[in-house]
């Protein structure tokens, strides 16, 4: 029996890192997945990962800023496997806007405040209902480290975040006589393909680009790997695990974030 | 099944069946499990349900308030087993007062030993235990979520079971350094209700503790290894929103 035994779970930015691990951990534990991105390669690729492993996925193109787009990936999902359980949001991006407000400019602040907050509010609010539907249900939202603290170079990735974190409790308190439980897990740096093209993008060439990795993994922040924070996810996810959390910020950041200095 | 298999826990026994439940969780979950009270009658049973399920469950005789009595039962322990892993703090208590000028002095003192000076005196001994089995170690400590929001009525509570917050904390750092984790459960008011109308607010009910097992065995087990230094709410979202409005 799985932590995760027939439960239809909707996952965004299914293609990438922690999307994937996710995903192959849920399908282990018994969970039918949803995997929706707005790079159907990507998404389908995930999906077949799955299949091959002997779980059930289907893949969804959706770009998580447009309505239409985020109605449809719920429909789909609905179609499908009638009925959806589980959201986990992961739509995000950390690598615009460094260099303090001066600096920022009025694209990137409305891009990053869509990408990383308007995502999690436009798939939640088509989710919901089909979960209050279904009697309830669980969504897991990802913060960072920077939601919480604030960090040098970090204004407008931190700030929407931080805005992620109080949706999650302000759902939480909305629908918590419905049966939903809404949490967010908050990573510390991780090793996916979009911290690496990322700092790829910084450092210029690929030794300058295994330095800064390395600088990352030896500081104090250190660097976690995709399957160092899904497990996480899981146990938020699973009523068997956390049926009495909710509208709580888990921090999986080996302790970054309540040190100083 | 086996999230904790090859580790060997002490759990501190309380007296709200807390400990009951995690050991019984932890067995199930592959893990030799010791359970310590310092009336060792009061754990025999416990671990002997535990063993009737077919884990290792043993019952010591450990007082919280003698470092004679902690330094002797982690010796027993490694001597035993050869290691520790998971310590679980669940030993104390969640008082309830009237406003903090009122408390009597002994009260204070009982409180600051039972909740405080027990974690201290235990991981003194626990800690060293911990490292030296140099796997990937595990503090669970235990608090309320009075201890965080301010709750009539709570003040020792606050004050007592608001210092392991922070003594998480600091464990913790120790812990980054030593290759071991120190995490803090709150349980809120559906398992120790310590304002019976707050429960009626936030439309709870009380829950049997094997309802909050699957915290206790995510922060005990490998699962978590990058969860350090972290207040895990286990509490029905009380310390997210108010519920008067």
């Amino acid at each position: 029996m799985g932590y995760l035994d027939d439960q239809i779970v909707l996952i965004t930015a299914g293609g990438g890192g922690i999307s994937r691990a996710t995903a192959k951990l849920f399908s282990r534990e018994g969970a039918r997945l949803m995997l929706a991105d707005i790079n159907g390669e990507a998404a389908e690729a995930a999906a077949a990962e799955i299949r091959a492993g002997g779980g059930e996925a289907h893949a969804a193109v959706a770009d998580a800023l447009v309505a239409p787009d985020c109605v449809r990936v719920v429909q789909e999902t609905v179609d499908q496997y009638g009925r959806l359980d589980v959201l986990i949001n992961l739509v995000g991006f950390f690598g615009r806007g460094g260099g303090g407000v001066d600096k920022v400019s009025l694209e990137d602040w409305d891009w990053m405040m869509d990408i990383n907050l308007k995502s999690v509010f436009l798939m939640s609010k088509y989710a919901i209902p089909e979960m209050l539907k279904g009697g309830g249900g669980a969504i897991i939202n990802t913060g960072t480290t920077a939601a919480v603290m604030g960090r040098a170079g970090s204004p407008i990735y931190g700030t929407p975040k931080a805005g992620v974190l109080s949706l999650t409790r302000a759902m939480a308190a909305d629908y918590f006589r419905q049966g939903i439980r809404v949490n967010a897990v908050c990573p510390s740096g991780t090793l996916t393909t979009m911290l690496t093209d990322v700092l790829r993008q910084r450092a210029g060439d690929e030794e300058e680009l295994a330095h800064q990795l390395e600088m990352f993994r030896e500081s104090d922040q250190g660097l976690s790997t995709p399957e160092d924070i899904a497990p996480a996810y899981l146990y938020l996810a699973s009523d068997q695990l956390s049926r009495k959390v909710t509208g709580h910020i888990l921090m999986v950041d080996n302790g970054f974030s309540m040190m100083r200095c | 099944m086996n999230r904790l298999a090859g580790k060997v826990a002490l759990i501190t026994s309380d007296e709200h069946g807390l400990a009951a439940a995690v050991a019984a969780a932890f067995g199930r979950e592959g893990a030799i499990v010791v359970i310590a009270d310092a009336n060792q009658d009061r754990v025999q049973p416990i671990a002997a349900a535990v063993r009737k399920t077919g884990a290792e469950c043993l019952a010591l005789a450990m007082d919280p308030s003698s470092p004679d009595s902690c330094e002797q039962a982690v010796l027993k322990i490694v001597d035993k087993y050869g290691r520790l892993d998971v310590l679980c703090n669940l030993a104390g208590e969640f008082p309830r007062t009237g406003p903090l000028h009122e408390i009597q002095e002994a009260e204070f003192d009982r409180a600051v030993a039972a909740n405080i000076k027990s974690v201290l005196l235990v991981s003194r001994f626990a800690v060293p235990a911990i490292r030296e089995s140099d796997g990937k170690g595990s503090i669970i400590n235990l608090s309320h979520t009075a201890a965080l929001n301010g709750v009539p009525g709570t003040s020792l509570l606050a004050a007592t079971k608001g210092a392991l917050l922070n003594m998480t904390r600091d464990m913790a750092l120790q812990g980054q350094r030593e290759g071991f984790r120190v995490n803090c459960i709150c349980v809120g008011s559906t398992y120790v209700p310590v304002v019976p109308s707050l429960m009626e607010e936030h439309h709870q009910h009380p829950v049997p503790a094997r309802e909050l097992m699957g915290s206790f065995v995510y922060l005990a087990s490998d699962e978590s290894a990058h969860v350090n230094g972290h207040i895990l709410m286990v509490d029905d979202g009380m310390h997210a929103w108010r519920a008067r409005h």
